[in-house]
């Protein structure tokens, strides 16, 4: 089975005395010692301020243990997305969002776990601006 | 300045070895200031598979976090390969993280009931767990 790492070093240095985190591990199935051995990459320029489907939980292919990284590549420093979590049974057009999980503004990433366990758990994000805006995600499973 | 690093790598998931490496520092909205507040790195040990709120969104007459840059660092310090601990934003579950996975994510702390909880896989187990905020304003700072 594959072997794949995450690592993350957070230098911390708002306050007088700086912290500093630096942790990894394997990629693994749920509860499992076996590796995760599925990848998808893509990166996109978006050019418009509509909220759009990024993963669909379908992309999942059922694994309700994900590892989603995103990235939004751009470099001006006020465009940002907002990633949420959306429901694809809401109805017809722009899916009704869940949850928002926060801001990606250039430069910005994020890693999280990915439950995926229905159409509810969509990813979705909205550019704030209609400039384009490259975005990049792994999704491993 | 703060700054969060990542590097996901695998020699064997793909025909070709996979390397994402990625840095940025941690601004507020809409600017290239650094974040300026934190709750520093925390731990604390579940014992019960009750949610345990880890941070708070601001209640409704305030709005020091709405919309504004925060950044989260959660880890599952266990070391018993099956224990994990599932993340909510508002009772939706974002993922879950096995021993030893972690987490890093924007949070918007958009609504007022967007707190973050962490609820242990089952009770009676010493499951510790490891977070930490980076913010520019925070109801509980």
């Amino acid at each position: 089975m594959p072997t794949t790492k995450a690592q993350i070093s957070i230098t911390n240095d708002i306050a007088s005395v700086p912290v500093s985190i630096s942790a990894s591990f394997d990629l693994l199935k749920a509860g499992s010692t076996e590796g995760m051995d599925t990848m998808t990459s893509k990166r996109k320029i978006y050019t418009s301020t509509d909220q759009v489907d990024l993963i669909p939980f379908g992309d999942a292919g059922g694994s309700t243990h994900n590892f989603v990284y995103i990235s939004n590549a751009s470099i001006i420093s006020t465009d940002y997305i907002t990633v949420t979590q959306t429901n694809a049974a809401g109805g017809s057009g722009t899916e009704i969002i869940v949850e928002q999980i926060g801001r990606l503004y250039a430069g910005d990433w994020m890693f999280i776990p990915w439950n995926a366990a229905d159409n509810t758990q969509d990813i979705a994000i909205k550019p704030s601006t209609a400039n384009e805006m490259p975005i990049e995600y792994v999704l491993i499973n | 300045m703060p700054t969060a690093s990542i590097t996901l790598t695998s020699a064997d998931i793909a025909g070709d070895p996979v390397n994402v490496s990625k840095t940025s520092t941690c601004y507020k909205a809409d600017s290239t200031t650094p974040l300026d507040q934190t709750n520093g790195l925390q731990r604390l040990v579940l014992t019960t598979a009750s949610a345990k709120e880890i941070y708070t969104a601001e209640n409704a007459a305030t709005t020091l976090g709405l919309n504004k840059n925060a950044k989260v660092f959660i880890k599952n310090a266990s070391t018993v390969t099956t224990e994990y601990i599932t993340v909510t934003i508002n009772a939706t579950v974002i993922g879950k993280l096995y021993a030893g996975q972690w987490l890093f994510m924007p949070w918007s702390q958009n609504d007022t009931a967007a707190d973050i909880k962490v609820t242990a896989s089952a009770a009676g187990k010493s499951m510790p767990v490891e977070h930490m905020l980076m913010h520019e304003g925070y109801f509980n700072a």
